[in-house]
């Protein structure tokens, strides 16, 4: 019987790893990389739905016609403001509810089921809900502050509070989630530096300040990460509330994609600037996943 | 050897079977003859959906309606006419905000081969403006007119024919109150003079127009100012949206809206401009002439009953309707034709005028039934379908002209820029368009 040298073995256990990789390789390149792949392509090409076949390479140009675009501008503008006011509030408001369960535990379970309603209610009845709210003669919305003597407003239609409002109605329904995870975060933090630092005489903001927050700083980068990702994306809202508007003060990038490619049929177009969001989206993921393992490593 | 010749047998009497089967198949498939239609759920609609049984029977064709909102309706149109095997045999066409992409991405197919083996199908009974409309492109016929929304003028009856209100505007103004020969500075003037507190609490209940300045409603809303003004988006196929009459028509709108509309009126869409006149808020409104049913419908509108329908102000309004065509991908398109010639046939399209509908043919509006139940719409009809202006021009990217339109008189709206600085603007970026 002839026994298996350490170099077979390792060749053998290699094989066989490969063998089990292969199928996912295989559907991950036929599911992600190749329509990547094309959408990339496309972008770089003159395709259209009106002439499918009649689609030229036309090289950087779409990517040059949405950096002089007006709208293109605009759409990256508004999407800069949303994604920061929406990420920014929805991390300071869960941070509040998270540290004010946190030391009522016993209600934590009960409090979440409740809670996290808005997070399962899909985005489109979320807008449809929220456009009756806000409607400028029949919403509740007016109608409460019309009991404490403000006027009527058209919040979806007027320039100063149109992008205000959509942002209300992203913080509503995704400020659970962000604060389901601090608190698991806050949670599963230990306690004997709190306790430390209580010895020491600190107080209650200082081991906030000092103590807890520095822990946090991890599970909070995640969840900024994960929501910051989402609402560069966000569409179904807009879509509902304002489609864009008033004129494009509301107008998201991936509403500005839709529009473009699916309203226009300028589909490389669309594909360019999918692909513009895509490179950003990267960059931006790839220096919060930094600072987060640079917190984590600290 | 024995069991040779069973088996042969039994193969053949399997094959037999097989065979039969599928004759039986073939012929119950011929017998359920099918195709879908893709309409959206507008009373029109309804009206055609209330006489298939009468297609069905005729033909022995099934029609399998799929009936769809219009916000989602052209991704799924879309979506059918870029697949290789379409889903639909028989859809709708938003005219004109939909066809220059189906006509020039031949998403939809010519219809001339079969009108002239069809002689029951009359062309010559639709009005020409309706035919510009959504029907014939370039010569070719691509759709045939299914109805129209073109716009009107709709005032509350008992507000506007109050002898109080009618001598007060002689007094102030020194002539009568003529809802059908207005021009478009005059209705300004007038819905002003209509906006007033009326039960004395020191807060204005009823206004003198009830407009739609919500992105995408804009433009219909804004476009009647400017063709009643004599405006038109081309002139010798040069961009002319930012002529004297679009800016004119443009500041007229604003006025109107701070002046003559209800608070909130930026947020306002067709639909919640519906809301606020069914519930009484306001005594005129430019709309499309759709309206006209809901707000007759005492269970869901206060001013059912009270209204008039009038030419739009100037007298040019804007016109839109819906068109039948078949898709390219149609499975079968030949019974997609039986169907359309038979819905625009002199009968059906008497049945659903009769339920309500609105007609595009001359032989509707000249019928003497109609004319008696339906007088003060179809003579205002009369007079409207003839001079309605197409709201965009047939041109290959019409949605992108909307929305360029539609975001620059935003801007003028929300105070961004002037009227005549947003024309400008809107007209330059209009003339790169196709």
């Amino acid at each position: 019987m002839m026994t298996e040298t350490p170099v077979h073995q390792r060749k053998r256990s290699a094989y066989t790893a490969l063998g089990f990789l292969v199928p996912s390789l295989v559907i991950l390149g036929v599911a992600v990389l190749v329509p990547l792949l094309y959408v990339i392509y496309l972008s770089f090409t003159d395709y259209s739905f009106i002439a499918p076949t009649q689609s030229q390479f036309v090289g950087i140009r779409n990517y040059i016609d949405a950096l002089w675009q007006r709208d293109f501008r605009n759409s990256l503008w508004v999407t800069t403001i949303f994604t920061v006011v929406t990420v920014g509030l929805e991390t300071i408001l869960g941070l509040i509810v998270a540290l004010a369960l946190r030391t009522r535990q016993r209600y934590s379970r009960a409090f979440f089921s409740v809670y996290l309603m808005p997070t399962i209610i899909t985005p489109i009845s979320t807008g449809l809900v929220w456009a009756y709210i806000f409607h400028p003669t029949l919403g509740v919305f007016n109608y409460l502050l019309g009991l404490l003597g403000v006027p009527t407003r058209a919040w979806l239609g007027e320039g100063g509070t149109a992008l205000l409002s959509v942002c209300l109605v992203d913080v509503w329904e995704w400020t659970p989630l962000v604060a389901l995870m601090l608190y698991a975060g806050l949670v599963s933090l230990p306690q004997e530096p709190v306790e430390a630092a209580h010895v020491d005489g600190a107080t209650r903001w200082q081991v906030f300040r000092y103590v807890t927050m520095p822990l946090i700083k991890p599970v909070a980068l995640g969840a900024v990460l994960i929501r910051a990702l989402d609402a560069l994306k966000t569409f179904d809202i807009v879509y509902v509330l304002t489609s864009g508007g008033p004129s494009n003060r509301t107008e998201l990038l991936s509403f500005h994609i839709y529009r473009h490619g699916f309203l226009y049929a300028r589909f490389s177009y669309a594909t360019a600037v999918s692909v513009l969001l895509l490179v950003g989206i990267l960059v931006f993921t790839f220096v919060l996943a930094r600072m987060t393992m640079n917190e984590e490593k600290a | 050897m024995k069991s040779k010749a069973i088996l042969a047998r039994a193969l053949t009497t399997a094959l037999v079977l097989a065979m039969a089967l599928s004759l039986v198949t073939s012929v119950q498939a011929a017998k359920e003859k099918s195709i879908t239609i893709l309409l959206e759920t507008v009373p029109d609609s309804e009206y055609v959906i209330r006489l298939i049984p009468e297609f069905e029977k005729a033909t022995g064709i099934k029609v399998n309606v799929e009936k769809t909102t219009f916000m989602v309706m052209r991704d799924k149109l879309m979506t059918n006419v870029l697949s290789g095997r379409g889903q639909y045999d028989v859809i709708v066409v938003d005219a004109p905000f939909w066809t220059g992409q189906f006509v020039n991405g031949r998403w939809i197919i010519p219809l001339d081969d079969y009108i002239k083996e069809t002689p029951s199908v009359d062309m010559g009974v639709y009005y020409p403006s309706m035919l510009d409309l959504a029907g014939v492109f370039d010569g070719v016929t691509y759709m045939l007119p299914f109805y129209q929304y073109n716009m009107v003028m709709l005032t509350r009856s008992d507000i506007v024919d109050d002898p109080k209100i009618r001598k007060e505007y002689k007094a102030k103004f020194g002539k009568e109150l003529d809802f059908d020969n207005l021009s478009v500075e005059e209705y300004v003037q007038v819905a002003k003079f209509l906006t007033r507190d009326t039960n004395g609490d020191g807060k204005v209940d009823i206004w003198g127009s009830i407009m739609t300045p919500k992105k995408s409603d804009t433009y219909c809303d804004w476009a009647n100012y400017f063709f009643g003004l004599g405006g038109d988006f081309y002139t010798n196929k040069k961009v002319t949206i930012n002529s004297q009459a679009g800016v004119k028509a443009l500041n007229l709108y604003m006025d109107a809206l701070k002046n003559a509309a209800p608070a909130g009126s930026m947020g306002f869409s067709f639909d919640d401009a519906l809301n606020a006149m069914a519930q009484g808020q306001g005594a005129t409104m430019v709309t499309f002439n759709w309206m006209l049913g809901p707000l007759n419908d005492p269970a869901k509108s206060k001013v059912a009953g009270k209204l008039n329908v009038h030419p739009v102000p100037g007298g040019r309004g804007v016109s839109a309707g819906w068109g039948w065509a078949i898709p390219w991908n149609a499975p079968d398109k030949d019974a997609a034709w039986q169907f359309i010639s038979w819905v625009e046939s002199a009968k059906i399209a008497r049945q659903r005028a009769l339920m309500g509908g609105a007609p595009t043919r001359r032989d509707i509006l000249e019928d003497p039934e109609l004319s008696r139940k339906f007088a003060a719409y179809y003579s205002t009809l009369k007079k409207v379908l003839p001079t309605a202006v197409p709201a965009i021009p047939m041109m290959l990217e019409q949605i992108r002209f909307e929305d360029t339109v539609n975001d620059y008189l935003g801007a003028a709206l929300l105070g961004e820029m002037s009227a005549e600085d947003a024309l400008n603007r809107a007209a330059k970026e209009l003339s790169r368009l196709r």
